[in-house]
């Protein structure tokens, strides 16, 4: 990319970008093999979709609707964009049994729980029936969903 | 994460119903002309959060456009003796990734002077502003007088 005018930043490695002539700028983002490209002018981002297309097969998958697992959802005239992860949070409320039946709770945590190491298992009844529990999956899960 | 109890898995599955409730919510940016006053930054401590070993959580989070943009919350690798050495810590957590999201925004060519932050323990912010050195804070290692510096 950088053959072709493109700079690489140095604080974030997967951002490249390149000055145009009316002073706005070109972003291309690359995230192994996820890709977005942003500017303000069509023209300059035909033109580097033709470029890279001349060196690597890429399919176009047109206005960007999802990056990395979130959705995105534009309103140009309101000029926001949203980003939610609705499909990967069904994903797993499906995967660990929580369905329409299952009443929401309004806030995420309560002060009742006190978590330590205290309360973890010590009879061996206790161990066995947590060793059941996919305590681990759902946990991995979440994390997955806050980075 | 080893060990878990039976209240582990309660709070997990609170957890899971809240967001049962939330699937839809996300995060939203708003387009503002006055892009370039917009990195924010908030931090805030929970003192001696970890019941086991007392250690503090260190939580912050930037906004750009109005929107959520880098975000952490951790526990402290130190234990901190009061809340403002708790607070005092996570506003130098949060200072090293200020610095980062602000050459990352000026690569990017969206000028900004400066990066607020906002703290919400006033004790912390006069430590910070060098105005009290009070027998209490001595043992704060000087890394964390590197905040000082920042300020200055």
């Amino acid at each position: 990319m950088t053959e072709q005018g493109y700079t690489r930043s140095q604080f974030d490695n997967c951002v490249y970008f390149h000055k145009l002539l009316d002073d706005s700028f070109i972003y291309l983002l690359l995230y192994v093999d996820d890709m977005l490209i942003a500017s303000k002018s069509k023209v300059e981002i035909d033109k580097l979709k033709a470029q890279l297309r001349t060196e690597f097969e890429m399919k176009e998958l047109g206005e960007a609707k999802e990056v990395i697992g979130k959705e995105i959802q534009k309103d140009r005239r309101k000029g926001t964009v949203c980003l939610t992860q609705t499909q990967y949070l069904k994903k797993i409320l499906q995967r660990f049994g929580v369905d329409g039946k299952t009443k929401p709770v309004s806030t995420p945590l309560a002060p009742h729980f006190k978590l330590s190491a205290s309360i973890s298992p010590r009879t061996e009844k206790e161990c066995k029936h947590m060793a059941q529990i996919l305590y681990i999956n759902v946990v991995g899960a979440l994390i997955y969903t806050m980075v | 994460m080893h060990d878990s109890g039976k209240g582990h898995w309660q709070t997990v599955k609170w957890i899971l119903w809240y967001i049962h409730g939330i699937t839809n919510i996300g995060l939203k940016f708003e387009g503002d002309d006055r892009l370039g006053q917009n990195l924010v930054g908030y931090v805030d401590s929970d003192y001696a959060g970890d019941l086991d070993k007392r250690r503090s959580i260190a939580g912050y989070m930037f906004t750009l456009v109005k929107g959520p943009i880098s975000w952490r919350s951790t526990l402290q690798s130190t234990v901190a003796l009061s809340t403002t050495e708790a607070e005092y810590m996570t506003v130098t957590e949060a200072f090293k990734d200020a610095i980062w999201l602000h050459e990352l925004i000026e690569d990017l060519r969206i000028v900004q002077k400066h990066v607020d932050v906002h703290c919400d323990s006033q004790s912390a912010i006069c430590l910070i502003k060098n105005q009290v050195y009070h027998s209490r804070t001595k043992h704060i290692d000087v890394q964390f007088h590197f905040v000082r510096e920042i300020m200055d």
